[in-house]
Formats: C-alpha cells, sequence, structure tokens
C-alpha cells in the first residue's frame, strides 16, 4: 500500500478542513432539542471519491481522532460524553471512506448506486435490530420502525433514480453521500447500543430523526463541491469568474 | 462563528507548560503511557479496575501540575449529563443479565448490582478518558506528538505499512488547520461583503442547510487547489516522505521514561489479571 505525494497531501489538507469543520462549529448546524445535522463527514466523503479508499480512511482515521480530542478536551454538549469513548467515536467512521469510494465507483459504472446504499442501511439496521433481539429487549416497536424505513429509503431512492437518471455523475455523487452518510449514523449509533450507553430504541429514534436531512445535506453539499472542483480542474488555469 | 473570527476557537486544549516530570518524558513514553491507559479505561469492565486506572491519572495529572482549574473545566460542565445518563442507564437496565442480585424494585424498574456496577463504570470511564486525554494534550506539543508517533511508526515501514506517509498527513493536517481556519474568515467576510451574512437569514433547517453552502463549497474547493500545489511543490523537490531520511532532532529515550514504561506495563498486565 503505497501513498503517492498527491494522497499524502490531499488527506492532510482535507484532515485539517474537518478539524475546522468540527472546531468552529460550522460542521453542526442545529435542527432542535441539541440534535444537530452534522456535516463532519463531508471532507471524508470528499477525500474518497477524489482520492481513493485510503485517503478517505485516512481522513477518516484523523476526523474520528480529533471528535474523540475535541469530546474529552472541550466538551460542548451531552453527546461529547459517548465520543470519549475510541470505540465509538474512532472505530465506526473507518469505514466511511471505503463505503463512500465504493458506492460511487460502483454506481458511476452501473447507475445503480442507491441499490447499493439502500443495501447498506439495511444491512446495518439488521445488525442494530437484532443484537437488540439477542441482547433480549424484544419488542414490535423498533420492528415496524425499520421496516417503514426500509420502505421510505426505498421510495426516496426510487424518485431520486428518476430525476437523474440522465446524469450519472450526480446520482453517483448523491449515491456515495447517501450512503456514506447513513453508514455514519448506522454504525456510531450502532456502537452507541452495543456499549450500552444509549437504549436500542432511543437510538432507532435519533436515528430516523437526524438521518434524512444528514443525507440530504450530505447529498447536496457533496454535488456541489465535486462538480465545482472538476470544472474548475478541467480548465487549466483555474475558474474564469 | 461571531465576529468573523474563527481562529480564536482553536486556542483550546493548548499545552500548559509546567516543566514537570512528565513534560519532560519523551513523547514516545507518553504516547505509550496514554495509550495503555486509555486500553484500560476502553475495555475495563469492572469498577476497581477502571476506579484505579482514574486514580492513577488523577495522581499523574497531578505530578504534571496542570492547574486544578483546567482540569476540572471541561469535567465539570459534562457531570450533569454524565449523571442523567447513568440514571437513563439504570432506568433501561442495560447489563443486566438473569445472574444479578437485586437491589431494588419498584414497578417495572429493576436496580441490580450489574446495572449500578455498569452505570458506575461508565461513569468513571467518561470522567477518566477525559483527564487523561487532558493530560496528554495538555504536556506535549503537537509537534512532539507527531515526531513520537513517526519515530514509533518507523518498524512498521519494513512490515510493509506507510508509517511516514500516516505521521506526514499528521503533520500537514495540524499545519493546515490555521490556514483553513483564516481561509474560512476570509470567505464568511467576503460573503458578507457582498450582501449575503451567513450568520443571519431565515431558521428553519432547509435554509440553515442552504446557508451554509457558499461557505462550504469554496472552502473545499480552496483546499482542494492548496492540496494540489502542495502535492507539486513536494514532487519538484523528490520529497517522498521520511524513507530514508535522517531527523534534525532526534528522540533519545532516558532512564526516566524506561522506568515509567515500566510502571505503565505493570499496571495494564495486572489491570488485566484482576478483570
Amino acid at each position: 500500500m503505497k501513498l503517492n505525494t498527491r494522497n499524502i497531501a490531499l488527506a492532510g489538507v482535507l484532515s485539517a478542513v474537518s478539524i475546522i469543520l468540527a472546531v468552529t462549529r460550522v460542521g453542526y448546524i442545529p435542527f432542535f432539542a441539541g440534535i444537530s445535522v452534522t456535516i463532519m463527514h463531508l471532507p471524508v466523503i470528499i477525500g474518497a471519491i477524489v482520492g481513493g479508499p485510503v485517503v478517505g480512511t485516512i481522513i477518516s482515521l484523523i476526523f474520528g481522532v480529533s471528535s474523540l480530542i475535541l469530546a474529552s478536551v472541550s466538551p460542548l454538549g451531552p453527546s461529547d460524553v459517548f465520543f470519549t469513548d475510541p470505540w465509538v467515536s474512532v472505530i465506526p467512521r473507518l469505514f466511511i471512506g471505503v463505503i463512500a469510494w465504493a458506492v460511487y465507483r460502483s454506481a458511476r459504472a452501473s447507475g445503480r448506486g442507491w441499490v447499493i446504499g439502500l443495501g447498506v442501511l439495511l444491512s446495518g439496521l439488521v445488525i442494530l435490530l437484532s443484537y437488540n433481539l439477542v441482547v433480549g429487549q424484544a419488542s414490535l416497536g423498533p420492528l415496524i420502525g425499520v421496516v417503514v424505513g426500509a420502505l421510505g429509503l426505498a421510495g426516496v431512492g426510487g424518485i431520486i433514480w428518476r430525476a437523474f437518471r440522465a446524469h450519472p455523475e450526480e446520482l453517483a455523487l448523491i449515491s456515495a453521500a447517501v450512503a456514506a452518510t447513513l453508514a455514519n449514523t448506522v454504525l456510531v449509533l450502532g456502537a452507541l447500543v452495543m456499549r450500552g450507553y444509549v437504549p436500542g430504541a432511543m437510538a432507532l429514534a435519533i436515528g430516523v430523526a437526524n438521518s434524512p436531512l444528514e443525507m440530504a445535506a450530505a447529498a447536496i453539499i457533496t454535488v456541489a463541491v465535486v462538480s465545482a472542483w472538476y470544472q474548475i480542474s478541467l480548465r487549466p488555469g483555474g475558474s474564469t469568474v | 462563528m461571531e465576529d468573523f473570527r474563527l481562529i480564536q476557537y482553536l486556542t483550546t486544549g493548548q499545552v500548559i507548560p509546567t516543566e514537570s516530570p512528565i513534560h519532560r518524558l519523551d513523547p514516545r513514553t507518553r504516547l505509550l503511557g496514554f495509550v495503555g491507559m486509555l486500553v484500560i479505561f476502553v475495555t475495563g469492565h469492572s469498577l476497581p479496575t477502571v476506579t484505579a486506572a482514574l486514580l492513577v491519572t488523577v495522581g499523574v495529572l497531578l505530578l504534571a501540575r496542570v492547574p486544578a482549574c483546567y482540569a476540572v473545566r471541561g469535567v465539570a460542565s459534562l457531570i450533569p449529563w454524565v449523571l442523567i445518563i447513568a440514571v437513563l442507564q439504570l432506568v433501561f437496565r442495560i447489563g443486566d443479565g438473569p445472574e444479578c442480585v437485586e437491589i431494588l424494585r419498584f414497578g417495572p424498574l429493576r436496580i441490580t448490582w450489574c446495572t449500578l456496577e455498569f452505570a458506575g463504570v461508565t461513569l468513571v470511564r467518561v470522567l477518566g478518558l477525559m483527564l487523561l486525554m487532558g493530560l496528554l494534550i495538555w504536556t506535549s506539543s503537537i509537534t512532539g506528538l507527531v515526531h513520537g508517533i513517526e519515530t514509533l511508526a518507523r518498524p512498521l515501514d519494513r512490515v510493509g505499512l506507510p508509517a511516514h506517509g500516516l505521521a506526514l498527513v499528521g503533520a500537514i493536517a495540524l499545519r493546515f488547520v490555521p490556514t483553513m481556519a483564516m481561509e474560512a474568515d476570509r470567505l464568511l467576510k467576503a460573503q458578507a461583503a457582498r450582501g449575503g451574512d451567513l450568520r443571519q437569514g431565515k431558521s428553519g433547517i432547509v435554509h440553515r442547510i442552504r446557508r451554509v453552502l457558499p461557505l462550504l463549497v469554496p472552502l473545499f474547493a480552496l483546499a482542494l487547489r492548496r492540496a494540489e500545489r502542495l502535492a507539486e511543490a513536494m514532487d519538484s523537490r523528490a520529497y517522498a516522505g521520511g524513507r530514508g531520511r535522517g531527523q534534525y532532532v532526534l528522540l533519545q529515550m532516558k532512564r526516566t521514561d524506561w522506568l515509567s514504561l515500566c510502571l505503565v506495563a505493570l499496571f495494564v498486565v495486572g489491570a488485566f489479571a484482576w478483570g
């Protein structure tokens, strides 16, 4: 596994952006009741799309470690209690880069990236749910929630696919952003449940409340940034604006 | 985002230079000690183990002559939340099992020694991790840490992992944090000068997301452009990472370093033996 200079520079600068988004709280868009839509995983997604899975994973490692440090040294809210645990703040984030890259590549190749994104969601939710059932807190509520959520996502995915059928590049970017954001939410909430910090039903509620807007925000910003960047780099000498 | 000075947010978590014995240790010793204690805190599930680790951390903090107000400030702001979470864990019976001895039963509420221990472990673990991280940050300069990580990771190069590349990525990230913060400042001011003040506008989550775009898209574009230029500069100087390069500052382990490492190793082994 060799890191060429371009990837090193890319990973370094995008990690700096991720740290900035966390430290200056620009990355937290307040929603309500203390829950925020977070966009600090966007450098991971963009790094993975532009630089590949290794770059994405390195950025996600630095992102996770910086959220760990920030939660310990300058905590700002109740969620920072959990992020002092590296199992919650670092380990789940390591997969975001690879997922973003994989979904982007397969979506560009086949145009069906949203199917993969949905697959990620379903597997994550199945894992969460089975853990809950195995541990003995089985109830019908979360099961109905999972099924409804999966159906809703399938519907939204279908609408997006119909709208962007003619633009495979945008579709690939949206799929990658959605899948990676979903993976972030599911994996972090799953880690919270497995470490016993949050009961399964509450984690599911947080995920359902937060996820749609986070995925939408990530998709919008990713498409905007990556298409602007590719247009700029296609014209030597920078943009004409 | 008040007053366009984003860079002021970067002053938290700075080194506190008190020149204590802990400060004089090699950064590698501090890193390895940190990792050892981290492992205990993260994997420990019995109350005595985690409490002992907390006491050791507090002891080292005292040795490092860290002013109490620093240590207490972060912890104090989170204590109410940690207590609420502990209560929630008790209520939701997290960590319960059929073999646990019951203490209290009131309707659906059931508190056992297991759930009590689990909540206590979580409480102590959070406090311990916060103090431990603060200990590392307050006693080590960032460049010292990166140096230490690079030296520690050098043997990994022979196994094939790009240790120097990773250390360089960390160094670049830290070096570019103030730069990107100033770029973000400049972007906010430029947008505001054009009448698009990003701090005001309609509330409502969709509007807030849309307001963030004029800052993020240029910020990422600038970041990507800087990365490309940095890569070109590195390539034109034939800088291929640290393989085979000597170092200007040589890290040397002294007797105190080896002694401290032995103590930490003993403690970790003891903690695992205990449970």
